[in-house]
């Protein structure tokens, strides 16, 4: 692949202040740049065969000026001294055009720089390898699955933070992804498509032995010959994991910062106060997961942090400018969130369901800031009496998912580890299960 | 920047693609007063793309010099040579498309909106809605441009450069509704650069106050009753239906990864009221969203009709998959950022205009839905699509009953397709429009209002 080795962290924080230093000179009040450089190789394949090998190099330059308490930002590729003086020039025409505001301000200097140095690099023969081997064994043990648009990549980051307070951050870092694109095909019958995705530090030899890429291929020959639900009901929804992260993708917006600004979340005065049954535990847990930024957009270490405990709401997602903005604490800029398992299994959650639907894929409109939802139950399953009897197509469900965590009565002790996330099963009721 | 390319086109071999890519961006947006958002973006850089005996190597650099261009021609040459050696029997060539050549550059010339006219833009139509409509309960404007510029040569004789701008407004409003906070969103402008569409305010105050009368009737609305409805989808709502209903099946890419619409070429799939065409310039009525003439591989566009009168003619194909099923490459590669490869991609999907009026179709529904403006959607290889809609009223006794809350519409394409019974004489195309298929990428969708029988989402 293209060859970054003459860059290194140091060099890109040498970019990095560089321009916070060129900012200042062109008259900025205050400055702070973020450089990321990135290194990609990807490996891309489909049903028959590797389609594609694709290597590509990134470099952006991301310059925020301050005049007073006015804010303005350029964005542009490359470091070339005469294009990032012309980017500063902008950027400060746009803060001059801006709105005075008191949260526009800088953090001072860190008190713990994030330097981390994990100086992986992609094992580009064991990835080609991984992916024709892995095709092998889809023609032997999945014959009438087809794929498409499926990848197998490397992503290597440099990234490198300066403010005009003598703020730096900078780190390596390096991450395998592997996306599968998957659907049935057998004669003229065919299944849903459903995706997956899995990150990790290391490479992997055998793709299959990845639990989140063999549910996605075993639940897809088991979707054939789907059909609606019987009829329009009130019942229960067990959320899969690959379910749950939309129910923790719309969580996240609901308790971030724009929302807050907004007043439009139903969880504005709920810090502190049950939001969810069924010990119902939301981390944002960047220590355990692949992929995980070390530092925010404003130079702070990416830390810990739990967000629901127990049900209990305790913390909202406020970064540096809307902790300013909103008068709250600062808790984080990021967003890697994983969801603790219970202590029922997967088989009691089902049996303990009278009548309701196994949900595999929300595919749905984006939930409104009541957070309610209505959509399609995609590579999903209907559920009688305890049992799993039958694929389903042309069912959608309607809720809303403030009721939904209330109405939580179970969560599974399995879980699936995606690298970047990791959810159990979620059980919970109340929900509009209808088709035509 | 085609001039750069030039001095190494009559020397790519084997089958290469080289490529010049910048996309310029702004993005002012104001959320409750504060300004969020106020920013200026260009990147950009070279990619390259080799096809040697079945095996295909990309490379991008993030440089557009002089220098870095025979860097990533030679990488994406030792990236085919790789698979070639791995993993890729030969399979033979591509197929020859033609060679598009030709300057194809839609900026009109004004001069340019600078940052302080966007910003001041948004910021009053944020103080006249602020004072407008003093119930609301916050506000959103965003001015958001695109210009994507490209120079593209290829082995095959392909010379060309475009540029193609975008310029959207959305405003998203709420209000505080009985049973908690109400929203409503709607997206002007389009096609061309931001002095195009928005010189000042004025034309944009009928659409705000329209906009604000559509988000009391939501508050004041209901719930959808969930299950099959007749319904009379708005002109705004018939392009995502052309997109995710039938668009995507159609790719060619989605049929070899198992989308049914492979099986089906010459069925009837649809009413014959319906035809159903993905152009390659700006359509009938020369206002699509986007136009491409040449794609990304070089081939010259054409139109492809994918349903005419009913029955499902065709698939849109890059080289690849024309190679792969024997078909003619139509023009629908595109990539969307300099190091993104080209996939097969829509750009202006449109269902025909009919002879119905709307007011008959409405007419016609005893009860019902019309549904005006969509949200998002999602389509499916086995034809199963659904598309949210973000403003509907209800239909009672053929007149345009209560406002409804937020719901999905969903159906099986060549089922749901053959139910409509009406199709209204005007086209209307979304202003905005974008699509996600490994890359985002900015379509056109349009289309008439259409009468059909689709499942609607909502409470018991």
């Amino acid at each position: 692949m293209a060859s970054g080795t003459a860059l290194d962290p140091g060099t890109g924080l040498g970019v990095a202040t560089d321009a916070v230093e060129r900012a200042l000179r062109a008259g900025a009040h205050g400055a702070k740049v973020l450089h990321t450089y990135t290194e990609k190789f990807e490996v891309n394949f489909d049903t028959r065969d590797i389609t594609l090998v694709r290597s590509t190099v990134d470099d952006n330059l991301a310059i925020t000026v301050y005049s007073d308490t006015r804010k303005g930002s350029t964005q542009l590729t490359g470091r070339a001294h005469d294009a990032v003086d012309r980017a500063v020039v902008e950027a400060l025409d746009a803060a001059e055009a801006g709105e005075r505001d008191a949260a526009n301000v800088l953090p001072e200097q860190a008190a713990e720089p994030a330097t981390v140095d994990d100086a992986s690099a992609p094992d580009t023969e064991l990835m080609v390898d991984a992916v024709l081997a892995h095709l092998e064994a889809m023609r032997d043990r999945y014959p009438t699955i087809v794929s498409d648009s499926s990848f197998y990549s490397f992503v290597s980051t440099w990234r490198s933070y300066a403010n005009s307070h003598g703020r730096t951050q900078q780190a390596r870092t390096g991450h395998y992804e592997l996306a599968v694109m998957a659907s049935g095909k057998d004669g003229k019958k065919a299944t849903s498509f459903n995706y997956v995705a899995h990150l990790s530090e290391e490479p992997t030899r055998d793709l299959l032995s990845l639990a989140a890429v063999e549910r996605l291929y075993e639940g897809t020959v088991a979707s054939f010959d789907a059909r609606p639900v019987p009829s329009t009901f009130v019942g229960d929804v067990i959320f899969t994991p690959e379910a749950v992260e939309t129910l923790v993708e719309t969580l996240v917006g609901a308790l971030g910062g724009v929302a807050l600004l907004r007043k439009a979340t139903p969880f504005l005065d709920r810090l502190g106060a049950r939001i969810a049954e069924g010990g119902f535990t939301v981390e944002h847990a960047p220590s355990s997961l692949a992929g995980a930024p070390a530092f925010d957009g404003e130079g702070f270490v990416n830390r810990d942090l739990p967000i629901i405990s127990d049900g209990v709401l305790e913390n909202f997602l406020v970064d540096w400018y809307f902790s300013h903005k909103l008068d709250r604490p600062m808790t984080t800029g990021c967003g890697d969130f994983l969801v603790r398992p219970g202590a029922e299994t997967l088989d009691d959650l089902i049996a303990n369901t009278e009548r309701g639907v196994l949900l595999g894929r929300y595919s749905g409109g984006s939930p409104n800031q009541n957070l309610d939802f209505s959509g399609v139950a995609k590579n999903s399953f209907y559920i009688e009496n305890g049992k799993v009897t039958h694929p389903l197509a042309e069912t959608m469900v309607a809720g809303n998912f403030v009721s939904v965590l209330e109405s939580i009565r179970g969560i599974s002790r399995e879980t699936v580890d995606f690298g970047d996330a990791v959810n159990p099963w979620i059980a919970t009721s109340g929900i509009t299960v209808s088709t035509k | 920047m085609l001039d750069q390319l030039e001095r190494y086109a009559d020397h790519l071999e084997p089958y290469t693609e080289l490529r010049l890519h910048k996309n310029h961006q702004s993005n002012v947006v104001m959320v409750s007063g504060s300004l969020m958002t106020n920013q200026s973006t260009t990147v950009g850089g070279v990619s390259a793309r080799s096809y040697r005996d079945g095996a295909f190597g990309f490379a991008a650099l993030p440089s557009v010099s002089d220098d870095a261009i025979p860097r990533a021609l030679d990488q994406a040459m030792e990236n085919a040579l790789l698979l070639q050696r791995r993993a890729r029997r030969a399979e033979g060539d591509l197929p020859d498309a033609g060679a598009g050549t030709g300057i194809f550059d839609h900026r009109q010339g004004r001069p340019p909106m600078t940052a302080k006219e966007r910003v001041d833009l948004v910021r009053e139509i944020d103080a006249h809605l602020r004072c407008t409509y003093t119930d609301l309960l916050s506000i959103t404007v965003g001015l958001q441009t695109l210009g994507i510029e490209k120079a593209l040569v290829t082995s095959a004789g392909a010379k060309t450069y475009s540029y193609v701008p975008r310029a959207v407004l959305y405003v998203d409003l709420a209000i505080e509704a009985s049973d908690g906070n109400v929203e409503i969103y709607d997206v002007f402008g389009g096609f061309g650069e931001a002095q195009d569409h928005f010189t000042n305010i004025d034309p944009l105050r009928a659409d705000l106050a329209r906009l604000y009368q559509e988000l009391r009737d939501k508050a004041e609305g209901a719930y959808c009753e969930p299950g099959e409805h007749d319904v009379v989808l708005g002109s705004e709502m018939a392009g995502i239906l052309a997109h995710e209903a039938i668009g995507h099946t159609c790719e060619a890419d989605i049929v070899l990864g198992g989308s049914i619409a492979g099986d089906h070429i010459g069925d009837v799939v649809a009413s014959e009221k319906v035809t159903l065409i993905d152009f390659a310039e700006r359509g009938p009525d020369g206002r699509g969203g986007i136009a491409i003439s040449v794609d990304d591989e070089g081939t010259p566009c054409e139109d492809v009709v994918l349903i005419e009168n009913g029955v499902l003619k065709a698939l849109m194909h890059n080289k690849e998959t024309a190679r792969i099923m024997g078909a003619t490459p139509t023009g629908n590669a595109r990539a969307f950022r300099f190091d993104d490869e080209p996939l097969v991609r829509m750009r202006n999907t449109a269902i025909l205009p009919g002879t119905d009026k709307l007011d008959d179709m409405i007419g016609a529904v005893e009860r019902g839905y019309y549904f005006k403006r969509p949200t998002n959607g999602q389509a499916d290889s086995t034809s199963e699509f659904m598309f949210g809609v973000g403003c509907g009223y209800e239909i009672v006794d053929g007149k345009i009953g209560r406002g409804v809350r937020d719901t999905t519409v969903a159906g099986v394409a060549f089922d749901m397709l053959k139910t409509i019974t009406h199709v209204s004489e005007d086209l209307t195309w979304l202003h905005g429009g974008w699509c996600g298929k490994k890359q985002l990428i900015p379509v056109g969708m349009g289309g008439p209002a259409v009468k059909c029988r689709i499942g609607v989402g909502g409470r018991s």
